[in-house]
C-alpha cells in the first residue's frame, strides 16, 4: 500500500463478525508494548433479550476518537489533543497524570499507567505509527474474523466507506461525541 | 476491577481541605468586610484559612501519576477544563490568604486591606464551589453530574469551616505562644487571646445548626433529583441504597449532621450544665468534620463505583 496521508481516519467494528477471541487485545498489547495488566482495547460481552429469546454477542471496545471529545475538554493542560489524523492522543510532555480524562471519557476506554511505568493514560492511538508506514493497525491485521476495518473516512472510494454504507452507527450518539470509530450493530 | 478507582482517598482529602479553607476564608472575609463580627472569630478564621488547602495541594500532587510534571498545570491553561480553573484558584488562593492573614495579624489598616478582604471572599467562594464542580463537570457520571453535588459540597464547606474555627479557638493560644517563642515580641503586635468563650462558641454552633439544616435539605433534594433521572437506580446504588450506604447514612447523615444538629439545638436551649458544655463544644465540631470528610469520600468512591455499569450501552 502506498504511503498514507493524515486525513479523517476512522475504524469500523462489525459486531456480526466479531467472535470475541481477544486476539485484538493481545495484538495491541504486543504492538504498543503496553504494561502488564493494562490494555487499550478489550472485549465486552452483551447479553440481550428476555428468556427464552436470549442471545449473546461480543464487541471490540476501545477509544472512539471522538471529534467532540470529553477527555480533551477535561484535560487541564491540553495534553489530550486532536491530531491531524482525526484521532485523539496524549502529549507526554504536557500530561501531569491527573486521571481526569480517564474519568471524563464516557466510554471508559482509558486507564492510568502506574507511576513506575510513566503514569500516562493508556489509550488507543489508532496505531498512527503503523498507518504512516502504510500498514494497518495491529488489531485489524490480527483479527481472525475480519471484523475490523480502518481507513480514510474522507476518501469516498475507500473500503471503510463501503462498510459505512452497510449500516455503521456511532456508539452512544446521545452523548454528542461524534466519534470516528463506528460499529455495525449485531443483528440476530 | 483493579482499574475501577482512578481517584482515591487523596482526592477526597483534597476536596475536603479545599472546603475547610473555603468556609473559613468566607467567614473571615465577611467578618472583615462587615466589621461587626466577634473579633476573635474573624481573626481565627483568617489565620486558619490558608493551611488546610495547602495540605490538600500536597495530597493532590501525591495523587498525580506524574507528580514531577505538576508545574505544567500552572503554566498551561485550558479554558474548557474545570480542573484548569481550579489549578488557577488554588495557585492564587493560598497566596492571598496568607497575605490577608498577615495583614489581620499585624492590624494593618491601609487601603489594601479592603481589597484583600474582597479577594479572599471571592476566592473562598471560588474554591468552595470548584471542589464540587470538578466532579459535577463529568457529565456522563450519574452520581457526579448533578449540580446539587457542587451545592452540597459548598454548604458542607461552610459548615466544616465553622467547626474548624471552633476547634481553632481552643488551640490557637498555644500556637500564638509558639510564634512568640520564635519571633521576638517587639516585632509583633500586642497579644490578643483568641480563646473563644462560651458565648462565641454558642453563636458559631447556632450558625452551624442552620447550615446543617440547609445541608440536610440539599441531601434530600439530591436524592429526589437522582430518582427523577433515567439513571436513577445506578446513581442511588452508589451510596444511598447500595455501595457505600453504611458510611453515608451512619457517618455522614446520622453522626455528621443529625447528631451535631441535635447537640447544637440542645446547646442553644441551655440543656447542658457547664461541664457537659465543654464536651459538646469538642464533640459537635469533630463530628461535623468527620462527617464532612466522609461525605467527600463516599461521593468520590461511589461515583467511580458506578462507572463500569455505564460503559455498556444499548
Ligand atoms: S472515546 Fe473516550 S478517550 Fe476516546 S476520544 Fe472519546 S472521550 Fe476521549
Ligand atoms: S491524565 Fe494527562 S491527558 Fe489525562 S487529563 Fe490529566 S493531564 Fe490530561
Ligand atoms: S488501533 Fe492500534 S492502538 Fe488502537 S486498539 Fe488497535 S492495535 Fe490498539
Amino acid at each position: 500500500m502506498a504511503k498514507v496521508k493524515p486525513a479523517r481516519w476512522g475504524k469500523i467494528v462489525d459486531l456480526n463478525k466479531c467472535v470475541g477471541c481477544h486476539a485484538c487485545s493481545v495484538a495491541c498489547v504486543a504492538e504498543n508494548k503496553i504494561k502488564h495488566g493494562k490494555h487499550r482495547t478489550r472485549i465486552v460481552e452483551h447479553e440481550e433479550g428476555t428468556f427464552p429469546n436470549v442471545y449473546r454477542y461480543t464487541e471490540k471496545w476501545s477509544c472512539n476518537h471522538c471529534q467532540n471529545a470529553p477527555c480533551v475538554d477535561a484535560c487541564p493542560t491540553e495534553a489530550s489533543h486532536y491530531t491531524e489524523w482525526g484521532t485523539v492522543e496524549v502529549k507526554p510532555e504536557l500530561c501531569i497524570g491527573c486521571g481526569y480524562c480517564v474519568l471524563a471519557c464516557p466510554y471508559r476506554v482509558r486507564m492510568m499507567n502506574d507511576r513506575r511505568d510513566g503514569g500516562l493514560p493508556e489509550k488507543c492511538t489508532l496505531c498512527i505509527h503503523r498507518l504512516e508506514k502504510g500498514e494497518k493497525p495491529a488489531c485489524e491485521t490480527t483479527c481472525i474474523a475480519g471484523a475490523i476495518i480502518t481507513g480514510n473516512l474522507d476518501d469516498p472510494h475507500s473500503e471503510i466507506n463501503e462498510w459505512m454504507a452497510k449500516g455503521a452507527v456511532e456508539r452512544r450518539p446521545d452523548l454528542l461525541t461524534h466519534p470516528n470509530v463506528f460499529i455495525i450493530p449485531y443483528r440476530r | 476491577m483493579e482499574h475501577l478507582f482512578t481517584w482515591n482517598y487523596l482526592i477526597a482529602i483534597y476536596l475536603f481541605t479545599a472546603g475547610l479553607s473555603s468556609g473559613s476564608a468566607i467567614v473571615g472575609a465577611i467578618g472583615d468586610i462587615l466589621e461587626n463580627m466577634d473579633d476573635r472569630i474573624k481573626r481565627l478564621a483568617t489565620y486558619l484559612a490558608p493551611f488546610p488547602v495547602m495540605l490538600g495541594l500536597v495530597a493532590l500532587v501525591a495523587d498525580l501519576h506524574r507528580p514531577w510534571y505538576f508545574y505544567k498545570v500552572l503554566i498551561n491553561y485550558h479554558i474548557t477544563s474545570v480542573m484548569s480553573w481550579g489549578a488557577f484558584f488554588l495557585l492564587v488562593f493560598p497566596i492571598i490568604a496568607v497575605i490577608f492573614a498577615v495583614m489581620v495579624y499585624f492590624n494593618y489598616k491601609g487601603i489594601l486591606r479592603k481589597l484583600f478582604a474582597w479577594l479572599e471572599l471571592v476566592l473562598g467562594l471560588a474554591i468552595g464551589i470548584y471542589a464540587g464542580l470538578l466532579l459535577a463537570a463529568i457529565y456522563n457520571n450519574p452520581v457526579w453530574s448533578n449540580p446539587l453535588i457542587a451545592f452540597l459540597f459548598f454548604v458542607s464547606a461552610i459548615s466544616t469551616g465553622i467547626c474548624m474555627i471552633i476547634l481553632g479557638g481552643k488551640l490557637w493560644d498555644q500556637v500564638e505562644g509558639l510564634i512568640r517563642k520564635i519571633i521576638p515580641g517587639r516585632f509583633l503586635p500586642e497579644v490578643r487571646l483568641l480563646n473563644l468563650d462560651h458565648q462565641a462558641i454558642r453563636s458559631l454552633i447556632g450558625v452551624d445548626a442552620v447550615i446543617i439544616i440547609v445541608e440536610l435539605m440539599v441531601i434530600s433534594t439530591l436524592i429526589i433529583s437522582y430518582m427523577l433521572r433515567p439513571t436513577g437506580d445506578v446513581a442511588l446504588g452508589a451510596f444511598i441504597t447500595g455501595g457505600y450506604y453504611l458510611s453515608f447514612w451512619i457517618v455522614v447523615v446520622l453522626s455528621g449532621l443529625c447528631l451535631p444538629l441535635l447537640l447544637g439545638i440542645m446547646e442553644l436551649r441551655d440543656r447542658f450544665t457547664h461541664r457537659t458544655n465543654v464536651i459538646v463544644s469538642w464533640v459537635e465540631p469533630v463530628l461535623v468534620i468527620i462527617g464532612g470528610f466522609m461525605l467527600r469520600w463516599v461521593v468520590v468512591y461511589g461515583g467511580q463505583l458506578v462507572y463500569p455499569i455505564l460503559t455498556y450501552y444499548k
